[in-house]
């Protein structure tokens, strides 16, 4: 024994130590009760009840009983992992056994001591699927607290002898016979420490529903119930992620199989008309998904604690987060945003949703999806193009989405100002009754007349004040277009500069190193076609450099001339006369139809550099086409002038066309396209709020065909 | 004329136009190859296959196209090996988190896309320089000249593994706890013999 050996000492516990670490870390009832669920939660379980028994007021029947079908523990699981203090498994292993993989929860390896705060007594049952019988252990924490008083009671020079350690106090182990399909946990508590009233049990219950994580890993749900007979609310509940049921919008998309067609059909969300629908196409090449999205507006982010924060869109492959690289960050700037959604111009502005708002999984399969691989270094997903098309799609479904709440938003608006309408027509009908009742009641009392005079004057001014209001209602609303119009050219604009200086840097670089390429070699009389090259470079950079440098120019100037101008004529100008050399020369057949008379109040000069644009476009894609036409037609459909702009060139292939509106995007570097005209036309039209999108080619069989929409009334 | 450097130049710039740029032309019979890439994922893939050749990789930093940005290819380069020096040649402006980004991918360095050629090839020589110069490097080309069979076979022991010459190559290159030790090792041991002879004079 130690006593032999004077040079080496250990330590002992005392019997206050599960107090000192209850204490420590665990703080309150709650905490003791989120504690233990966690562990159901770390054992694979996916079922936990939560039983509460005479809570108030207490009694020798009072219990709290919770029982989860986890894995449950072997004896020798009791011995060497519960019953050593601090022992955790999961500080070594990160994630629960497969197939769940669940991202640990607990880690402190302390959980049951949490039972202490709850009540004095423990009865733990435990079994693993395929043994007989349930192992039984009983900790009687009062039995550790009597020692603890009656070893404080003891003078400091009475018989050491009788003092007990911690690990002296005997803890009762039995076994029970038990089905062997069943596994599992139960805990027993009893000797409650206090009474639990009903808003003890909500506190619980709002508490335990964080647990049940939006970001959950769906194929293998973890549920929790309560069931307290005592309050009614909370008996038989399901918890529900408090989160999930606070979202504004949630949407779920499936699949399906035609078996006779052999094909699998696709839902997706379509915004029509301030609706968003549900509808179904053939699977697109990336194969059928499984796509659920929950939205939050304000109201809804409130109910989100620091940890469990909203997102943005992560991916699973059956079942199984396939992303582990897009989960949680502390640093919110080191999160992956996986499908770019942050990453679309002007983000967070305006109508557009970031990953602030939204939560949602795709749901892929191994063998649905194959063409969805994750890279070798586990950090992203093969840049292939099926990947990229559900990038795509990912995207398309979001911007519905923000199609919809804008929709949402401008009705409001509209409601508004008709609620504002019809408040003022009614004080008027109000104002009428009385006159009638002022005329017929001639029988009224000189008293009823004065009060209906009262009214009748009131209502006067209640009506001014509606109508003030109605007007002030009305100019916030055109200030608020005014602001947005402006913003949306700043916001444009600040864009543009940022990446007007990178395009400066890079043109600047490749002038300057071509010039000296040509300022090195000529006088050696060496690389001549080379140097040929390069001065060629020069000047076809300088070119794009001086086209940028207009743009620059012409929006310091564009929004303090705003004119009405005829579009007939603009268009006409431009065909006719500033383009008309260059067809002639190109051989390129340009017609232009223009069905009604518009006027447009904007800049002339920019709305035409924006054709000019597309123009030189088409002239460059027309360039090994034997016929070359271009096609220009304007026309009106509802409130917006339209005009469809089409060349018979070799077109815009498939995987490109999401990309030819971003800045630099080329595919005519070689003619000195600098990947600048579709940009400008976009932002251009941004300003103004219109739009500009890629149509079905109207020529055939080869071509491309932009449509343009501006708004008549901005 | 400039000395000659035995090394294969990696430029991977989404930009098509960056394919046919003036330094290119300027630098291409001061090295044994040049290969383009607008896409990283080729071009990183053309590092794995050619990783036995001295390569220098002159990187875009944003990518217009593509998930993979700067950052990223450096991370995979460094995971193949950290020997390959990188030179990120970029137009966007870099601030402290970029830089931050290029310190821990290990760049060698950085040149802003406005600069002239003979920066550049400046930056290209200090990075052949490394190649030549470095303790590893001098260890990997050591280890790459030996027939490809005596590399395969059992070359020293550390604690209880056996480690083949090609097993010390990869540690080296990826510069993990035993390519680290390997390294000190030699280094200390060719100070050591230096400083050996020294005493004996």
């Amino acid at each position: 024994m130690e006593n032999n050996n004077p040079s080496i000492l250990h330590f002992k516990f005392d019997v206050s130590t599960f107090r000192l670490l209850g204490r420590e870390l665990i703080t309150d009832r709650i905490t003791a009760l989120f504690e233990l669920v966690k562990n159901c939660y770390d054992a694979n379980a996916e079922k936990v009840d939560i039983t509460f028994e005479s809570l108030n007021p207490l009694s020798d029947k009072s219990r709290i009983i919770i029982r989860d079908d986890g894995l449950g523990m072997t004896f020798e699981d009791i011995r060497d992992k519960w019953m050593v203090i601090g022992t955790s498994s999961k500080r070594r292993k990160k994630t629960s056994p497969e197939p769940y993989n669940r991202v640990v929860a607990g880690k402190k390896g302390v959980g049951r001591f949490a039972v202490d705060k709850l009540g004095g007594k423990l009865v733990m049952r435990t079994k693993k699927k395929g043994a007989s019988v349930w192992h039984c252990l009983e900790t009687d924490w009062t039995k550790y607290s009597e020692e603890e008083d009656r070893q404080l009671k003891l003078n400091f020079d009475e018989n050491q002898e009788e003092q007990k350690l911690f690990t002296d106090i005997d803890n009762k182990y039995w076994t029970e016979p038990g089905d062997e399909n069943v596994q599992g946990t139960i805990l027993e508590i009893s000797s409650l420490n206090d009474v639990w009233l009903e808003r003890d049990v909500i506190r619980a219950y709002r508490e335990l529903s964080k647990i049940v994580k939006p970001t959950l890993n769906v194929k293998y749900p973890f549920g929790i119930k309560f069931h307290v007979p005592e309050y009614k609310a909370y008996d038989d509940r399901p918890v529900e992620s408090l989160v999930l049921a606070k979202a504004t919008l949630s949407y779920t998309l499936n699949y399906r199989f035609d078996a006779d067609k052999k094909k699998y059909y696709q839902e997706f969300l379509e915004e029509n008309k301030g609706r968003l629908i549900v509808k179904e196409k053939e699977a697109e090449i990336f194969g059928p998904i499984g796509f659920t999205i929950y939205y939050y507006d304000q109201e809804g982010k409130k109910n989100f604690t620091k940890e469990d924060r909203i997102d943005g869109i992560k991916v699973y492959r059956d079942g199984i987060i396939a992303t582990p690289f897009a989960e949680y960050k502390a640093s919110r700037d080191e999160q992956k945003d996986l499908f770019g959604i942050d990453k679309r111009r002007w983000s967070g502005f305006f109508e557009r949703l970031s990953t602030r708002d939204i939560i949602g999984w795709v749901d892929i399969k191994d063998e649905l999806n194959p063409e969805i691989k994750d890279s070798t270094n586990r950090q992203d997903f093969v840049d292939t193009k099926e990947w990229s098309s559900l990038k795509d799609f990912v995207i398309n479904q979001i911007h519905q989405i923000e199609l919809y709440l804008k929709h949402q938003k401008d009705d409001r608006k509209k409601e508004n100002a008709e609620r504002l309408k019809k408040a003022d027509t009614d004080i008027d009908d109000i104002k009428r009754k009385i006159n009638r009742i002022k005329q017929q009641s001639f029988f009224a009392s000189p008293e009823v007349e004065s009060e209906l005079n009262d009214i009748t004057a009131r209502l006067g001014e209640i009506k001014q004040n509606v109508s003030a209001s109605t007007k002030d209602y009305e100019r916030m609303e055109e200030d608020k277009r005014q602001q947005e119009n402006i913003m949306f050219s700043l916001v444009s604009l600040q864009a543009y500069a940022g990446q007007i200086s990178h395009i400066l840097r890079i043109s600047i670089g490749i002038i300057k190193r071509s010039a000296e390429f040509v300022a090195k070699w000529i006088p050696l009389g060496q690389k001549q076609d080379k140097s040929v090259k390069h001065a060629r470079r020069i000047f076809d950079e300088m070119n794009n450099l001086s086209k940028a440098m207009n743009f620059m120019l012409s929006y310091a100037e564009d929004d303090s001339t705003f004119e009405y101008f005829d579009i007939r004529n603009a268009i006409k100008e431009l065909f006719d006369d500033r383009y008309h050399y260059l067809f002639e020369e190109e051989d390129i057949k340009a017609e232009y139809v223009v069905e009604d008379d518009f006027e447009l109040s904007y800049n002339k000069k920019a709305f035409q550099d924006m054709f000019g644009n597309l123009i030189d476009n088409s002239v460059k894609a027309l360039r090994n086409t034997q016929d070359k036409r271009i096609n220009c037609s304007v026309y009106r459909e509802n409130e917006n002038l339209v005009m469809l702009f089409s060349d018979n060139g070799p077109g815009i292939p498939e995987e490109n066309r999401d990309r030819i509106f971003d800045v630099f995007y080329t595919t005519t570097a070689d003619l000195g396209g600098a990947g600048l005209g579709l940009y400008i036309v976009r932002t251009r039209l941004n300003s103004i709020k219109g739009t500009i999108s890629l149509e079905p080619n109207v020529f055939k069989p080869t071509g491309a065909t932009f449509k343009i929409v501006i708004p008549l009334m901005h | 004329m400039a000395e000659k450097m035995n090394i294969t130049i990696v430029y991977i710039d989404d930009d098509e136009k960056m394919k046919e740029d003036a330094f290119l032309d300027d630098i291409c019979d001061q090295v044994d190859e040049i290969h383009y890439f607008q896409k990283p994922s080729e071009g990183l893939a053309f590092v794995k296959e050619n990783i036995d050749k001295d390569i220098v990789v002159i990187l875009d930093w944003k990518f217009n196209s593509s998930t993979l940005q700067g950052d990223d290819v450096l991370r995979d380069i460094d995971e193949v090996s950290v020997l390959v020096p990188v030179i990120v040649f970029t137009g966007a402006s870099i601030d402290a988190t970029e830089a931050n980004k290029m310190f821990k991918g290990n760049a060698f360095s950085c040149v802003p896309k406005d600069s002239d050629t003979d920066t550049l090839v400046n930056a290209i020589r200090n990075a052949y320089n490394r190649i030549q110069n470095d303790i590893r490097s001098v260890m990997e080309k050591w280890i790459l000249k030996q027939n490809p069979e005596k590399r395969n076979k059992p070359y020293m022991r550390s604690g209880d593994k056996v480690y083949t010459l090609n097993d010390i190559l990869v540690s080296i290159r990826r510069q993990d706890e035993f390519g680290k030790e390997t390294t000190r090792g030699i280094l200390s041991l060719a100070t050591e013999l230096f400083t050996n002879n020294m005493r004996e004079k």
